[in-house]
């Protein structure tokens, strides 16, 4: 699709929100959420492992510290800040940042779709979530 | 109302046994929730958040489970022994709200059960029940909320409900004393819901709800967790969870404060104890008959949103 006619959609679709639930409310635009099978597509063999490795281990963290007697992580604002910090102690200053055009809004638009965009508490539930979401980038 | 039924005390069987009878625990009074509609910047919920819960099952509960725990509490527990289903329904909104703020850990000092007493005995007249629209409005513009604890400044324990307290105000009024200290921690926005599409969406937020009507249910819980319509209630009580995940339409888990032992049946989603699942219809039932009411605890109802999952700021 060309970007012309996205952006054609997008404002339309914007319009037409408006239109509909009056001046109060004006609902955010989302592009679709990129598959998780899709997320890593376009990255040399070594770079996607290197991602996927990292989410594997984020899958494993999350579930066990919704164990422990006090989670490092207790809302999903927490987690979301500790996978933003694990992700800058795990690729800072490698050639994976700035490489690939797109690949940081492609995992964000990722995991606020399977993980959620709500600041909610993290129980069982969403930990659960969480972690599929994060094994499921491969 | 006699002197006898006017310091009544009830156990959980006859608590049952009255509301089954037609007993009036809750009411919604038209001309009095116009005048509060009239009182507020955001007098109904509407479109604030719209469409956040579409979809999905929100479990507001399990985070009042949690805070509950780290208080030392048993979940739930409270046993509602005279006609203050309306304190113990806004109560539970509150708490909803509280305990589903991911700010809530940095006010140490205010995470506890709120005591249902003062919201009693605000009602502002003698005898049982209360008017929805008048203790909701006490908790927001002039009271507010009290915790389980003991406020010996104030001569005034409330580490344990005791309905005797909020009965003796109910025609003396909550002391001035005791207004000042709720209304350090008021409700900060109260807003009437009238779909169940807006309930669910402040659900799925995390904000209380709290709803009065005349709708009475089964107490034989199906396996889906579910009760349906059977008889009337005229009762107040909170709503904590919202799942929208069936082709059937959006289930809704409703709390009753008649203890643990009034409904059986198997239970899904770790759902509390004395809580069950009703319809989309019924929700919808109990919405129309004007005593519902989400409940914040900041001003508004902002969207408990993340923007992003920080990739973009590291990857590029």
């Amino acid at each position: 699709m060309k970007d012309s006619l996205r952006v054609a959609i997008i404002m339309g679709g914007i319009a037409l929100g408006v239109a509909s639930f009056g001046q109060k409310y004006l609902p955010t635009p989302v592009l679709p959420a990129p598959a998780a099978s899709s997320v890593l597509d376009g990255l040399s063999a070594a770079d996607a492992r290197s991602l996927r490795d990292f989410y594997a281990a984020m899958a494993d963290i999350v579930v066990r510290d919704g164990k422990a007697p006090s989670p490092v992580c207790v809302t999903t604002f927490d987690l979301r800040n500790r996978h933003k910090q694990a992700l800058q102690m795990a690729f800072v200053q490698t050639s994976m940042v700035g490489k690939y055009a797109g690949l940081g809004d492609k995992l964000d638009a990722y995991l606020l779709q399977a993980v959620g965009a709500l600041d909610v508490p993290l129980v069982a539930e969403n930990r659960e979530a969480a972690a599929k979401a994060f094994a499921a980038i491969r | 109302m006699s002197g006898e039924e006017f310091s009544a005390l009830y156990d959980e069987a006859d608590i049952v046994s009255l509301y089954d009878g037609g007993f009036i625990g809750s009411y919604c009074d038209p001309d009095d929730t116009r005048k509060l509609m009239a009182q507020l910047p955001q007098p109904l919920f509407g479109d604030s958040l719209f469409g956040d819960g579409k979809g999905k099952l929100s479990l507001a509960y399990k985070a009042v489970v949690v805070f509950e725990k780290q208080a030392g509490r048993n979940p739930y527990d409270e046993v509602q022994t005279t006609g203050d289903c309306v304190s113990h329904c806004v109560r539970g909104a509150a708490d909803v709200a509280r305990a589903n703020d991911p700010d809530i850990k940095t006010d140490s000092d205010w995470v506890d059960r709120t005591a249902t007493e003062p919201l009693y005995g605000a009602r502002g007249h003698g005898g049982q029940g209360a008017s929805c629209s008048q203790i909701i409005r006490w908790a927001h513009l002039s009271g507010g909320l009290m915790l389980r604890k003991n406020y010996a400044d104030l001569s005034l324990d409330l580490t344990r409900y005791n309905a005797a307290t909020g009965i003796r105000w109910g025609t003396s009024g909550v002391p001035a004393n005791v207004t000042s200290e709720a209304a350090k921690h008021s409700i900060k926005t109260i807003s009437l819901v009238t779909t169940w599409q807006q309930a669910r969406d402040a659900i799925a937020n995390g904000y209380g709800l709290a709803c009065c009507s005349d709708v009475g249910f089964g107490k034989q819980r199906d396996a889906m967790g579910m009760l349906y319509p059977s008889g009337s209630w005229s009762h107040a009580m909170q709503w904590h969870g919202a799942d929208d995940t069936h082709s059937d339409g959006c289930r809704f888990a409703v709390q009753n404060s008649w203890g643990f032992n009034w409904v059986s049946g198997p239970k899904v989603h770790d759902q509390p104890e004395g809580s069950f699942w009703i319809s989309q219809s019924a929700a919808q039932r109990m919405i129309d008959a004007g005593g519902t009411y989400a409940v914040s605890n900041v001003v508004g109802f902002p969207r408990r949103q993340l923007k992003d999952w920080g990739a973009k700021e590291v990857l590029g």
